[in-house]
């Protein structure tokens, strides 16, 4: 069961992270032929501001939050999770799980609400193009309720495997141990 | 007191292995709700999650992640090590000296310490282990040399630091170049003091003719290119960061399609990897700007920066305590977190004290760059041992002669703050 919800959120997560993607090469193509229309033929385009900061890059970091969050890319400090045992790793996931699961779920139904309250009142930005402002805020919520469902599932996993003893959902990798160090630093 | 229990409470998320943006997002939040109750805590979600995001100048971030990749895809930096050695491979200790420009040179364009390591470990490491190199200076200058990813412009750190303290970004990206240099030549200069002691250390390499060092650095010269663009637009204030950076990736993006290692799935992996980078840190910048709001309506900064204020003690030794606990963190904290949790607290103290905040930012970068050698978490000795299969212990003892080095080196940026802010103080369009 639990597996089953897991790819079918895997599924989720691959569609949202995908348009993420996209969001990022638009914004690289965007800001490029920006930069040539200003310099080469003196006519730079008067939406990339708000396009790129308020859509694209929402867009890139709302989408991809749950996907980042399920291959363990959000970094942290596992100097002393090294030391614990997996039982005391699984509440540690669970206390993580439900603190993260509560952040998120309050973001989702504000921003749902901002949205939904730009949309009625037809609020646009105050540019050179009257964008609508409730698509920008409608990312908010869309990538934050995929989160909350990641952190959900993560919280009845890791309970239910420690409840069970059965390994259902593995555990994030230790620093220095495997691919962690390599995926999931940037420094 | 509602403050040190929140402070409490971020720490313990932190021990028990929560990501750093999270616990931070969780801690503010519990914050707001006991200082401000309901209404500052859902004004603050409201607004900040987006607010966070849609800056600018954040882009800068994913479009140097990007560029990295790209230029790792088109496999233009395999060279660069080869390219090097074959120019100082006869000087003694040539082939350390090699790894030492050659992450110079890939930190260049390469925004993170760890990916230039890696870069690194797959290409010199082997090629000085053949030539019969003391494996553990081997390892230890690879470590260490991939760390000048961070303080060269196109580094993911320096931009973090500008976007936390609120500095001028371009300046503070050109502002590391000249430390950086003297990092690279105090590494050189402390490999070339370890063969003197012990000329067993490191064989000499085989002499390169000058028509296959010229055919070599003609090879990596595109690398030298988009350096070239990045920086040079930033400095003559033709471009914003921001617009460098794009540039940057697209440059990068046509090298590896020259080098016809452009595939749909070859790009949107290398897509994917600069997407969840980006992510990444971006969630850490969203928990530290909701723990900042906290923090605000708390008033810690403020006394803390007036309390400081009445000791009794030279400004000086005030950064030298503050540097000092910056090394003893990033021994075992991450560098983001370390930027994030204290940036907020330490800038306007070292602005109250009359210091230049980009002066302090490329200082503070240096020891982020000791944090990535020191035990028991420094990240770079972990990749590379990893890379080169030798115990991680072997590594950090190679690393600890360039750990003094750098010390030095610390000493020499806080002295003379000219090295830092003569370049920025030159720049076009200021």
């Amino acid at each position: 069961m639990i597996r089953r919800l897991e790819s079918a959120l895997s599924v989720i997560e691959r569609v949202v992270t995908s348009i993420a993607v996209a969001c990022l090469f638009a914004i690289m193509l965007i800001v490029v032929a920006d930069v040539f229309m200003r310099y080469v033929v003196n006519r730079p385009f008067s939406f990339t501001y708000d396009l790129v900061g308020l859509y694209l890059m929402a867009g890139l970091f709302y989408l991809a939050l749950s996907q980042t969050y399920a291959i363990h890319a959000h970094v942290s400090v596992d100097i002393l999770v090294h030391r614990f045992s997996v039982p005391v790793r699984r509440i540690c996931e669970i206390i993580t799980s439900l603190c993260g699961a509560a952040v998120f779920a309050l973001i989702t139904w504000l921003g749902l609400n901002r949205a939904i309250e730009s949309f009625m009142s037809g609020d646009v930005l105050a540019g050179a193009i009257p964008w609508p402002s409730w698509a920008s805020a409608a990312l908010v919520p869309l990538g934050c309720a995929v989160l909350t469902l990641r952190l959900l599932l993560q919280l009845v996993a890791h309970g239910l495997s420690l409840a069970s003893g059965r390994d259902l959902i593995a555990l994030p990798p230790l620093s220095g141990t495997g691919t962690a160090a390599q995926e999931s630093n940037f420094e | 007191m509602t403050a040190i229990a929140i402070l409490g409470l971020l720490f313990v998320l932190l021990a028990i292995g929560t990501p750093v943006g999270f616990a931070m997002a969780f801690a503010g939040c519990v914050g707001l709700l006991a200082t401000g109750g309901t209404a500052a805590l859902f004004g603050i979600l409201q607004t900040t999650p987006l607010s966070t995001v849609s800056s600018y100048e954040l882009i800068t971030i994913p479009m140097f992640l990007l560029m990295a990749d790209l230029v790792l895809l088109s496999g233009v930096a395999d060279d660069l090590f080869k390219t090097a050695s074959a120019w100082v491979g006869r000087i003694p200790g040539g082939l350390g000296m090699a790894t030492a420009l050659a992450g110079a040179g890939f930190g260049a364009i390469c925004g993170t310490s760890t990916a230039s390591a890696a870069t690194l470990s797959s290409t010199s490491l082997p090629a000085m282990i053949r030539q019969g190199y003391e494996p553990k200076m081997a390892a230890g200058v690879v470590a260490i040399s991939g760390t000048l990813a961070m303080l060269l412009p196109t580094s993911v750190a320096l931009v973090l630091f500008g976007l936390l303290a609120e500095v001028n970004i371009g300046q503070l990206l050109i502002s590391g170049i000249i430390p950086a240099i003297l990092v690279t030549a105090t590494i050189m200069g402390t490999i070339y003091l370890l063969v003197m002691l012990d000329p067993s250390r490191a064989p000499r390499g085989a002499a390169v003719s000058w028509s296959e060092r010229l055919r070599l650095l003609w090879q990596v010269s595109p690398m030298v290119f988009l350096f070239g663009v990045v920086t040079g637009t930033i400095y003559l204030g033709i471009a914003t960061p921001t617009e460098a950076s794009a540039f940057g990736a697209f440059g990068a993006l046509l090298l590896a399609a020259a080098k016809r290692k452009l595939t749909p799935a070859s790009l949107y992996k290398t897509l994917l990897r600069a997407t969840h980078g980006t992510c990444m840190i971006t969630m850490i910048l969203l928990g530290a700007s909701i723990f900042g709001y906290f923090f605000t309506l708390s008033h810690v900064t403020q006394d803390l920066v007036a309390y400081v204020g009445t000791l009794p003690v030279s400004r000086w030794i005030i950064v030298a305590l503050l540097l000092a606990g910056y090394i003893v963190l990033g021994s075992f904290m991450d560098q983001i977190a370390i930027l994030v949790l204290t940036v907020p607290i330490v800038l306007p103290l070292i602005k109250s004290l009359g210091f230049d905040p980009i002066w302090f930012g490329v200082i503070k970068i240096v020891t982020a760059e000791v944090g990535m050698i020191t035990p028991p978490v420094g990240l770079n000795c972990f990749i590379v041992a990893r890379y080169a299969g030798r115990p991680v212990g072997e590594v950090f003892q190679g690393t600890f002669p360039h750990f003094i080095a750098h010390l030095i080196a610390i000493a020499i940026l806080v002295a003379f703050p000219e090295i830092i802010l003569w370049l920025p103080s030159h720049m076009g369009g200021h």
